[in-house]
């Protein structure tokens, strides 16, 4: 009696595997279709302040610099503290920036955003998931520093 | 005993609820869902039947056991018992205060719940964001208590999975508030909002399944801030917005880092922490740290408390 209940299991846990993975990949496709999810922009202080505070709370963003096209940011307190922000689905994450962070000025141009001001940075926050994020921005090279300085704060 | 699996014929309504409220959201509000999340949210429900499959042998295993020493017997047609269901269903919700509760007061049970949090959003496909790994954790040890009273496992097994169907809609931002004799005693959309907040004010708080009460009782309840009800004062205000998620956001759509990330942390608090303090990386509150360079849910509160408190005329 086992025996024969044990394969039928299988077969039938295997149907609703196969029918939960197809219903699954359907209302994937359907948020999709629907354009469910429309991404923010950081576009304001104000809008990289609220983030930021979303991310670490109590962090008040005194400086800032926002990617031309909205998708990320850097952010310093007044105690010095830098975040990175990034657009993550529709919502923001962030991260504060440490030891294991970097910066450098990368290849894209500004007149890929048609903005004319800007130089693109890309920021590695140091966690392998979180990644890096790449920013147009204005003066890359002053955060850069100040990202790269981190790593030399905290050897000291 | 009879085979019956509630949450398995809730399948269908579980869908068919999202594609409504998909369809809510295209209407009413695009961002409450998000395509990439939501896809990751019903990969961790997918992923948790299998796991429950493989894994969920040896709870069985040990619920049978201990039914063997219970103290009180309903005879071998336990499911004829009338009275004992409602009896078991409420007693099983209360279990699910405490299992649920110390889901999130002690690490290596929040690093299995943990994945009901890591959605940025607040929706029914986050219901479905379910553990992969409960079973590395000792949660099956609050059920003992109640399999030892004489109710059978399997009698637990089906109330257990009621009230997960019943959490299943109070996932939703759709519902705002349900009536006020409602909210007074059940489980509500607007409760389990809060629950899911990464807002200061209301981190670990409403743990209810079901019954809203035992977190009224424990002194664990929260309710939602409405407009002008800043802290009990009477001034006009907007309510604060709930941020949903976890207090550190993943920031990434990787399931599997979504399923093991704070396992993998734990893992390495306890690889690089001195002897003494490897215990407590296991056993003390998500965020403790033996240095003191991290937060816990009480410190972020007291903070923001503080600055409230500091910022007021």
């Amino acid at each position: 009696m086992q025996m024969m209940e044990t394969p039928f299991a299988l077969v039938q846990f295997g149907v609703q595997f196969g029918v939960s993975l197809l219903a699954i990949v359907l209302l994937a496709a359907l948020a999709y279709g629907l354009k469910l999810g429309p991404a923010p922009k950081l576009a304001t202080g104000q809008d990289v302040a609220n983030a930021a505070r979303e991310a670490v709370d109590g962090f008040v963003a005194q400086e800032w610099a926002a990617s031309s096209d909205g998708s990320a940011a850097l952010a310093k307190d007044k105690d010095g503290r830098l975040m990175l922000l990034k657009l993550h689905g529709n919502r923001f994450a962030g991260r504060l920036l440490g030891a294991a962070a970097s910066a450098q000025l990368s290849d894209a141009r500004s007149s890929d955003v048609g903005h004319s001001g800007a130089t693109a940075i890309e920021v590695t926050s140091g966690e392998r998931q979180f990644g890096s994020v790449i920013l147009l921005i204005e003066n890359p090279e002053t955060w850069a520093e100040a990202v790269n300085a981190l790593r030399h704060k905290h050897n000291a | 005993m009879p085979d019956f699996s509630p949450t398995q014929y809730a399948v269908p309504f579980f869908v068919a609820a999202i594609l409504i409220e998909m369809v809510w959201a295209r209407l009413r509000a695009r961002e409450a869902y998000e395509p990439k999340d939501t896809l990751v949210s019903l990969g961790f429900g997918l992923g948790s039947t299998v796991a429950g499959a493989v894994f969920g042998g040896f709870a069985v295993a040990v619920f049978i056991g201990a039914y063997e020493y219970r103290i009180f017997d309903l005879g071998p047609e336990w499911w004829a018992v009338w009275w004992a269901w409602p009896v078991c269903f409420v007693l099983d919700d209360l279990k699910y205060y405490w299992v649920h509760r110390a889901g999130h007061r002690i690490r290596w049970m929040w690093a299995a719940h943990v994945n009901h949090h890591s959605s940025q959003h607040y929706n029914l496909s986050t219901a479905l964001r379910q553990t992969w790994t409960g079973s590395f954790t000792f949660g099956l040890l609050f059920a003992l208590p109640l399999i030892l009273l004489g109710f059978h496992p399997g009698m637990i097994a089906i109330a257990g999975g009621f009230n997960l169907i019943y959490q299943f809609w109070i996932h939703t931002e759709a519902i705002d508030r349900m009536p006020r004799w409602f909210e007074a005693v059940m489980n509500t959309p607007s409760h389990h909002r809060v629950h899911h907040a990464t807002n200061p004010r209301y981190l670990d708080r409403n743990y209810a399944g079901v019954f809203i009460i035992w977190d009224k009782m424990f002194g664990t309840y929260a309710p939602e801030q409405e407009s002008g009800q800043e802290r009990g004062k009477e001034r006009e205000q907007t309510a604060e917005p709930i941020r949903y998620g976890i207090v550190k956001q993943l920031g990434s759509f990787n399931l599997l880092w979504s399923v093991f990330h704070e396992w993998i942390g734990m893992a390495q608090d306890i690889w690089r922490s001195p002897w003494r303090h490897k215990l407590s990386y296991l056993l003390r509150e998500p965020g403790w740290s033996h240095d003191g360079s991290r937060q816990t849910s009480d410190m972020i509160r007291a903070e923001w408390q503080q600055r409230q408190e500091q910022s007021e005329p």
